[in-house]
């Protein structure tokens, strides 16, 4: 019996000291929305003209309280469900854009590849009214980019610019879930 | 040896036989004064008693009123109540109803188990804080409790089943699956015991709760009827929801974050997998 109870008492042991805490944060929508980006106009009317703007967005930074240090973040995924387009100046619609992409590429760890996120075309000139909801590719794991650090997102636009500067809102949203393992 | 059992008119039912184990004389004169001694024994409230249960059940009764030591000496027979001490109660004649009342009482019967099938229980870890539950065990290998929690921050309910051997010994091991739900509470105390600040309120945490499964193995120490002392360990799965999570980052960029870069966020939840254990003790009262 005294076997029995020493093996019972060191594999209760065991499971303890063995064990790991494992966590998993799901959040269905965090979105960043970065105001007032200008973007150049076209010297010419009327001529189909390509302008690019780009800004910086840090979520690791901005989202501290998900932070936690030491442990490994294997599984993780951040995604891109969405970019809204808002008008802000100079423009009332976007009915102008024939094509924008949208690339972010990480700024702290220049190792990693840029990801293309956006590929919006629009050919006809309609129905581009403000706010202009942009259909971005959700299945790109951003978490390796924006887990490093600042990442910069860049906005390439072509299409009949207009011949001033404009200026909207992006509005970008994500779908995340961190898988947080810290061995005890 | 001399039987007096002549000398008594008794019951129908009832045969007594007195004698006295040592040979003497006795006259004639002392014959009335021996019987009166003896009718002393019969009367003695225990013989009496005996012999009113036997009439009662129809059984017939023997007395004898041989005593260790008892003597006749120079013709004085002293015969003391206490003489009467051997009392022989035999059946009465069984009837058909007798004979199946006696077959039935001569059957084999399983023991009684003697478990006691409720009592309480006290105990405290983590994440299940400290609670109170009543027990109830069905039977010898299955217990499940119901109680109260308490963890600092708010009060909760939790529920759960014990398997243990189905043997009372004084050390068991158990395995047990519990749940348990703890109700909304303000944890900013914990922030502000952490911080050393005072000030201290993350909304985040002014509505914290969370729902629980434990699955623990154990060890039970003590009478599996009266007291048990138990230490258990395993692990935890926990979810909750982070609550006010956007009033909580407004706050912490409210210092010097950018106005033109603003983030909007829905309450995340959270999933645990995390080690844990608790002990207690157990007192079994019905």
């Amino acid at each position: 019996m005294n076997t029995k109870v020493i093996l019972l008492c060191t594999a209760l042991l065991a499971t303890l000291a063995s064990g790991c805490i494992t966590a998993e944060v799901s959040d269905p929508a965090i979105c960043v929305n970065q105001a007032n980006i200008s973007f150049p106009g076209a010297p010419i009317v009327g001529l189909q003209g390509e302008t690019q703007q780009s800004f910086e967005m840090d979520i690791s930074s901005q989202l501290s309280q998900l932070d936690v240090g030491g442990a490994t973040t294997d599984g993780s995924s951040v995604n891109l469900s969405s970019v809204t387009l808002t008008a802000d100046t100079g423009v009332t619609n976007f009915n102008f854009i024939t094509t924008l992409k949208g690339t972010v590429l990480s700024e702290a760890n220049v190792s990693l590849a840029p990801e293309l996120v956006i590929d919006y075309s629009n050919s006809t000139g309609t129905g581009a009214a403000s706010p202009l909801n942009i259909p971005a590719d959700s299945t790109i794991n951003l978490f390796p980019i924006l887990s490093a650090g600042k990442a910069k997102v860049t906005l390439d636009v072509s299409g009949t610019v207009p011949n001033t500067a404009w200026t909207a809102d992006v509005t970008v949203c994500f779908t995340i879930d961190l898988k947080l393992k810290k061995t005890l | 040896m001399r039987s007096y059992a002549a000398l008594f008119l008794l019951p129908a039912l009832m045969s007594l036989t007195a004698h006295a184990d040592v040979t003497t004389t006795i006259e004639p004169q002392d014959q009335a004064r021996i019987q009166a001694a003896i009718m002393n024994g019969f009367n003695a409230p225990r013989v009496i008693d005996i012999v009113n249960d036997a009439n009662s059940e129809q059984k017939s009764v023997t007395v004898d009123l041989t005593a260790p030591g008892q003597s006749i000496q120079d013709n004085s027979f002293e015969l003391t109540p206490e003489a009467a001490v051997e009392v022989e109660v035999a059946p009465a004649p069984a009837s058909e109803r007798t004979t199946a009342i006696l077959e039935e009482q001569a059957k084999p019967t399983k023991p009684k188990s003697h478990i006691t099938h409720f009592g309480m229980t006290i105990d405290a870890g983590v994440p299940d804080g400290a609670g109170a539950s009543i027990v109830y065990r069905p039977w010898k290998w299955l217990r499940a409790r119901i109680g109260g929690n308490y963890n600092g921050v708010s009060g909760g309910i939790s529920g759960g089943v014990t398997l243990l051997p189905p043997v009372f010994f004084p050390i068991l091991p158990t395995a047990t699956i519990e749940a348990g739900h703890y109700f909304e509470g303000d944890a900013n105390w914990i922030a502000r015991l952490a911080s050393g600040k005072q000030s201290t309120d993350i909304a985040s945490l002014r509505r914290v709760s969370y729902d629980y499964v434990n699955g623990h193995l154990g060890l039970e120490f003590g009478s599996q009827n009266r007291f048990v002392f138990y230490v258990h360990g395993g692990f935890t799965y926990l979810h909750t929801t982070i609550n006010d999570l956007q009033t909580t980052i407004n706050q912490q960029n409210s210092g010097g974050g950018s106005s033109a870069t603003t983030v909007t966020v829905k309450d995340p939840t959270v999933n645990l997998f995390v080690p844990s254990g608790k002990i207690g003790f157990l007192i079994y009262f019905m």
